[in-house]
């Protein structure tokens, strides 16, 4: 099983007239979005405007009732349900606004799971890599279980298992909610480094983040209504 | 593929419930298998223990009360066989031999019975200690009666079997005490003579005043024995020359005076009975056992829908369907499994309890042992369970993973 995919590098994202409507009610409609290889781009507006749905649709975890997601050369509207994890496990890290470790696992053992998803027991290489991560990110890799975790060391940790497998595309939601203006410092700057090369999405509300991203889009009502990039890097087309 | 870390987070986030699953899965198994191998080891145990009794004559009456008399030593009055058939048997010249039983007196509270030194070694296969009686006033004991070598003991008289019918009247005064000196022992034969005082059949019928079925005045223990001599006896063991005789034997003294059998013949009789109790209780055990799995069905059921999120975000890091359903399969296979095998366990060790009181009780030596029967009890259990588990694993493999992830 490959363990270290496209090289650290990003993917492409192609969104042509994506539409979810739940029970009648639309959702999300996005009839255009394209991110270059390696962009960072935030993603924010009013909660409920559907940036957590867009994640799921960009993570192929959700099938929009219609319109194509292209990852590079992959539409995921055409991936049947096993093509398509198979696809997420290679090509996505991501990382939830809960975290959602397992809580009865230490953290290095949360990190290397996905590991245990292809293989029997988790490479050296992996084992090495997790260990690597959560000293980068000051995580004390001792714990026992990641209950007893700060709040900043767990979400350290979700972003350390996103990362194990390196891939292409990072998509967090929210990852600095409720940490306070230092430790969102600190998880944006990780989660920017540590991530370089890689295509990054990130659902947030908070400025420091937004600070840091080349490129912002507003979602409002299901809408996309801005698209500004900041710096030169990762502009929209 | 490794879903064994994710099973075992799910067995360390509901420690409480899963022990209580797996405890009543046991339970359950452990009544099925319990009766089961408590059931063989009374058939295994009573079959070994009427082993050496060949074939038993006895005056027409219950076949099932003289197998308890003379296999079991539970004496009951029973109607002695009248003394022309026991001199018939007796000097048979298609007997190996032919051994009188007599019983009613006790030393301590242990039986004394009478019967021949051939019977003695055939139960025995040559005793472990000392030698077989050689006179009226000696006694071999069985294997686990705490008299020594050399020790003098004095037999008080019971509700002899000898005192029935005709004979009881003149009886009385005809009794004398006498006194018996311990020559020899048994080896174990797993069985109640394991626990009996033997010696010669002269022995009690002197005792009881009456003829001991040698010539007047002449001392000697077992057979030849003067037809003219014999009195009436609660039974006679017969083993025959050739097992073509057994049968004739048999045929032979089923007359109006006496009836003749295997004590098989009535263990077959008494397993019948005990199968058909095994088999109403087996119900109930079955019942139970479904009732226990219904019961953790719901609860895996239940639990699952608290690991919902759980799934849905190992699916959204990638995991395929396969991964969660194996998880979840092998978290409800390994409390089915564990239940099982402790099961198996504690239904073993109930029944080698039960096995280990009955013996103590009754001196029939019963070894409860777990066999084809439990294995497949067992089996079928951890299969059904095992099969079951796929249910829960089904469903939450179906579960869309979006909506749980909110
Ligand atoms: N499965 C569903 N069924 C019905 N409505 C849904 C479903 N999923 C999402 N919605 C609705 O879609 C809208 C967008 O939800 P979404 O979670 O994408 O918002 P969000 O922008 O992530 O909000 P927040 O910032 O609060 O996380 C909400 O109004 C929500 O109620
Ligand atoms: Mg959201």
């Amino acid at each position: 099983m490959t363990q270290e995919r496209n090289g650290g590098g990003g993917a492409s994202l192609q969104l042509r007239d994506i539409a979810v409507a739940f029970s009648g009610k639309t959702i999300l409609d996005v009839p255009r979005l394209d991110v270059g290889e390696g962009s960072l781009v935030a993603l924010t507006g009013p909660s409920g405007s559907g940036k957590t749905t867009l994640l799921h649709v960009l993570a192929g975890i959700l099938k929009a009732n219609q319109g194509s997601v292209v990852w590079g050369d992959t539409d995921l509207a055409g991936l049947r349900q096993s093509a398509s994890d198979a696809w997420r496990y290679s090509n996505v890290g991501l990382v939830f606004q809960e975290f959602h470790l397992i809580d009865q696992l230490s953290p290095i053992h949360n990190v290397t799971l996905p590991a245990t998803f292809s293989n029997f027991t988790v490479p050296d290489s992996l084992h090495r890599r997790a260990v690597q991560l959560l000293s980068d990110f000051g995580v004390p890799i001792g714990a026992r279980s990641v209950k007893t975790l700060s709040r900043g060391e767990r979400q350290r940790t979700a972003i350390a298992r996103a990362l194990l497998l390196r891939p292409s595309i990072l998509l967090a939601d929210e990852p600095t909610a409720s940490l306070d203006e230092e430790s969102a410092r600190q998880i944006t700057q990780t989660l920017t480094e540590a991530a370089a090369g890689q295509t990054i999405l990130i659902v947030t509300h908070d400025p420091i983040v937004i600070e840091c991203c080349p490129r912002v889009i507003r979602l409002e009502r299901g809408k996309i209504v801005s698209d500004t990039a900041t710096l030169g890097a990762g502009a929209p087309s | 593929m490794n879903p064994t870390s994710i099973a075992w987070a799910m067995i360390c986030r509901h420690p409480a419930t899963t022990a209580i699953f797996v405890v009543v899965i046991a339970i359950a198994v452990a009544l099925g298998i319990g009766i089961s191998a408590q059931e063989r080891s009374l058939r295994e145990g009573s079959a070994m223990a009427a082993d050496r009794f060949d074939l038993l004559v006895a005056a027409p009456g219950n076949p099932t009360e003289i197998v308890f008399n003379t296999v079991f030593l539970r004496p009951s009055a029973v109607k002695l066989l009248d003394p022309a058939i026991v001199a018939q048997a007796l000097t048979d010249k298609r007997v190996e031999y032919a051994a009188p039983i007599g019983f009613g007196d006790n030393v301590s509270g242990l039986q004394v019975v009478g019967t021949i030194p051939q019977f003695v070694n055939r139960l025995s296969d040559g005793l472990s200690e000392g030698r077989m009686f050689a006179n009226s006033l000696e006694a071999v004991v069985g294997a686990s009666v705490p008299f020594h070598m050399g020790q003098n003991v004095v037999p008080l008289h019971g509700s002899s079997a000898f005192e029935d019918g005709d004979e009881a009247a003149g009886a009385e005064e005809g009794h004398h005490h006498y006194e018996l000196t311990i020559v020899g022992r048994m080896k174990p034969i797993g069985n109640p003579w394991d626990r009996a005082v033997i010696v010669p059949i002269e022995t009690l019928w002197e005792a009881h005043g009456l003829p001991n079925g040698h010539p007047e005045g002449t001392v000697q223990v077992g057979p030849p024995f003067d037809p003219s001599r014999i009195p009436g006896l609660p039974a006679i063991v017969i083993k025959a020359r050739t097992f073509a005789d057994m049968y004739g034997l048999r045929d032979a003294y089923k007359t109006p005076q006496s009836m003749a059998f295997f004590p098989a013949e009535v263990l077959l009789q008494l397993y019948d009975l005990m199968g058909n109790i095994r088999q109403v209780m087996s119900i109930m055990a079955s019942v139970t056992q479904v009732l226990a799995f219904l019961a953790i069905f719901a609860g895996v059921f239940a639990l699952m829908k608290l690991f919902e999120t759980q799934f849905a975000v190992l699916r959204a890091l990638g995991a395929s369907r396969l991964y969660v359903f194996l998880s979840v399969w092998l978290f409800a296979s390994a409390i089915v499994l564990t239940g099982v095998v402790l099961g198996v366990g504690v239904g073993y060790g109930v029944a080698s309890f039960a096995s280990g009181l009955i013996a103590r009780m009754s001196g029939v030596k019963l070894t409860a042992s777990l066999g084809m029967d439990e294995f497949v009890l067992a089996a079928s259990g951890a299969v059904i369970g095992v099969l079951l588990a796929t249910v829960p694993a089904l469903l939450l493999y179906r579960r869309s993973v979006a909506a749980f992830l909110r």
